[in-house]
């Protein structure tokens, strides 16, 4: 367990610098509720725990429908969770409602996937950025507010003049600028970025991963980054949860968790990548079939159905986390004593 | 020259016009390769540089009385594809030359069972019989690794996982054996493990079945583990060709040196930030007079921007397009 039963959320956030703490968080989607009974849920979310630090990029990584973005989406109540606790700064944020909750989202921001979609057409890039600014009441005068927006434009790489421009006027990457200024427009401590560079072109997509990781320097902000590229997830992110329909199977720092992944879906993942360099020719691990329903998941261990190591007790015994060292976890019965 | 290396398909001076409300717009403007018989030939590029267009234009997919005029020649085993009637065309499409998309949900005929999409193709070409025709449709499901392709032929597309529709693309793709396959983007809407089940089956096929595959793809690590030549294509030309270690090693041309670099790996150093080529593509019909990569890079002499550069052979089965290219050696 990330947590230890002897600190409490605030004593977390104070001494370790902990800012953003998830327990147990669960989140299930009922299926035909119009026949007023619940006789199936997607579970998407099933009992995930992390924690983030200040001035830290912590990744879910895993494949289509692993629960990712609804983990995003839900740490920010976007999505209210079916069970679990979240503390923001050693706060219950799951408590909060109306204007306190408000309040509180300001420390909260995204970055959505598609650039294309997530800005509003009809506003123009300086509306866009300056309405943040507005809904949380941050300065009293028009000037000051545009003053602040063009100070953003310019800090993410967008031209003074293109205040006046609309989102379609603008690439992938300049609007995932433009969404990326709208959520630091007010300060956050913790930005969701949800695959924020997978819409992009390769030559596009590492001039944002740099200006992530510059933002990161300056600001001090923090990121919870989601993404299934695990090559971009190695570059930017400080520590790993490698998510498997609806679990984290295995959480670890980054280079620990690349040196000597333990999960056997972690060591299939990394092999699976296919490398920009021909003489590397790495040994695949193979996993057959597709993935799971989790409207239907496996009994047991979630990976059991494709598990290259699987052994009977895997179809039973669901696997608890197993602490390889302090900062390592992994969910996989081959590391159960 | 051995049986493997005979040329199947080759592509001279390619040049797609399209028709649109603002006037004419050249997708693609000179593009010239070729493809072996058993080769794995890759093309790269970002989205807008033509890729997909060489793709359709070489199938003639385009609505040529009123949108599309190619220039250039299409040779497929010595035969000019552009000057094939539209009937003579249809001898090709689905037959000879076959093509598989990025999207297989919406490349599928949703209201038509697997085994009767399959089936078409091969009643069509193949004048088989519709009972001769699904016992066939489900030995090429079986082909492609299908899990239980009795049933499958039964199936709809919607009823099936994103890997399995792939899988069924594939086998009717390669039902009537092609002896050229386009891939476009054939595993880019999939995950990394069902990528990985699908580009071995592509390798798989090839080996077994001895067709050439022009594989379009954005994704370079895919490029590096199954191709064998590559072309890297910008803004509607082709800027660099040559054999795939040698492209990897020793990169030529600035925008490729650029790509490869730009992309982080399982090796890249954390702790430097990640190579940028600065600027974005241009829009089509906005290029200058020069090379249209001057803009973008960090060696346009005046040259570049006054004299559009010829692709030239430097040897080695490798051509670039680029004035400088022998002083460039690092970026």
């Amino acid at each position: 367990m990330v947590v230890k039963k002897t600190k409490n959320p605030m004593e977390r956030y104070e001494q370790d610098k902990v800012i953003l703490e998830v327990r147990k968080l669960n989140k299930h989607f009922n299926i035909d509720s119009r026949m007023r009974v619940a006789a199936k849920s997607v579970k998407a979310v099933n009992n995930v725990s992390f924690d983030i630090k200040e001035n830290e990029t912590f990744s879910l990584v895993g494949e289509s429908g692993c629960g990712k973005s609804t983990t995003g989406r839900t740490v920010l109540r976007l999505i209210e969770p079916t069970s679990g606790e979240i503390y923001y700064k050693g706060k219950s944020f799951l408590e909060l409602s109306g204007k306190e909750l408000r309040k509180e989202r300001q420390n909260l921001q995204m970055v959505f996937q598609d650039p294309y979609t997530s800005l509003n057409p009809k506003m123009t890039v300086g509306q866009i950025i300056e309405e943040p600014l507005i809904i949380h009441k941050l300065y009293e005068n028009k000037q000051e507010r545009v003053n602040k927006v063009l100070e953003m434009m310019e800090r993410v790489g967008l031209r003074k003049d293109q205040y006046y421009r609309y989102p379609h006027e603008f690439s992938g990457g300049q609007r995932q600028r433009i969404g990326l200024a709208k959520a630091l427009i007010v300060n956050p401590k913790l930005i969701v970025c949800d695959e924020p560079v997978s819409a992009l072109d390769v030559s596009i997509q590492s001039q944002i991963l740099n200006l992530l990781q510059n933002i990161k320097k300056e600001m001090n902000v923090s990121y919870l980054f989601i993404s299934h590229n695990i090559s971009v997830v190695r570059y930017i992110s400080d520590r790993i949860a490698v998510m498997y329909l609806g679990h984290i199977v295995e959480i670890a720092p980054t280079d620990e968790l690349f040196n000597n992944p333990k999960h056997p879906y972690t060591q299939a993942l990394l092999s699976a990548v296919p490398e920009a360099d021909p003489h590397l020719k790495k040994e695949k691990i193979e996993l057959k079939g597709d993935i799971p329903s989790p409207i239907d998941p496996p009994s047991g261990c979630p990976f059991h159905t494709r598990c290259p190591k699987a052994r009977d007790d895997c179809k039973y015994a669901e696997p608890v986390y197993t602490d390889i060292n302090e900062e390592h976890r992994v969910a996989c019965l081959l590391y159960e004593y | 020259m051995t049986e493997k290396n005979k040329e199947l398909l080759r592509v001279e001076n390619l040049k797609t016009t399209f028709k649109t409300v603002r006037g004419t717009v050249t997708s693609i403007d000179g593009v010239s390769f070729s493809v072996g018989k058993g080769e794995i030939l890759g093309v790269v590029g970002e989205s807008g540089c033509g890729k997909s267009v060489t793709s359709q234009s070489i199938m003639r997919l385009y609505d040529e009385k009123k949108l599309v005029t190619y220039e250039g020649e299409i040779f497929f085993n010595g035969e000019n594809l552009l000057e094939y009637s539209e009937k003579q065309m249809r001898t090709i499409r689905g037959n000879k030359i076959a093509m598989i998309f990025q999207d297989a949900l919406s490349s599928l005929n949703p209201v038509f069972t697997l085994g009767e999409q399959i089936s078409e193709a091969l009643m069509l070409h193949q004048g088989m019989k519709k009972k001769e025709a699904m016992v066939k449709a489900e030995e090429m499901l079986r082909l492609t690794g299908i899990p239980a392709p009795e049933k499958r032929v039964k199936c709809y597309p919607h009823e099936l996982s994103g890997g399995m529709r792939q899988r069924a693309m594939i086998a009717m793709a390669l039902c009537c054996q092609p002896e050229l396959l386009i891939a476009d983007e054939p595993t880019t809407a999939l995950d990394v493990t069902i990528q990985a089940q699908i580009l071995e089956l592509i390798v798989k096929l090839n080996n077994t079945l001895d067709m050439g595959i022009m594989l379009i793809t954005h994704d370079l690590g895919v490029v590096a583990q199954i191709c064998q030549r590559v072309i890297i294509m910008y803004l509607g030309q082709v800027v660099e060709e040559g054999k795939i270690d040698d492209i990897f090693d020793n990169p030529k041309h600035p925008y490729t040196m650029g790509l490869i670099k730009s992309i982080p790996t399982l090796n890249t150093n954390r702790k430097e930030p990640l190579y940028m080529i600065k600027g974005t593509v241009p829009a089509l019909g906005q290029e200058g007079g020069g090379c249209r990569f001057c803009d973008r890079c960090n060696y346009a002499t005046d040259k570049c921007k006054n004299t559009p550069p010829e692709i030239m052979d430097i040897g080695a089965n490798r051509k670039v397009r680029c004035h400088n290219y022998s002083e460039i050696t690092k970026l």
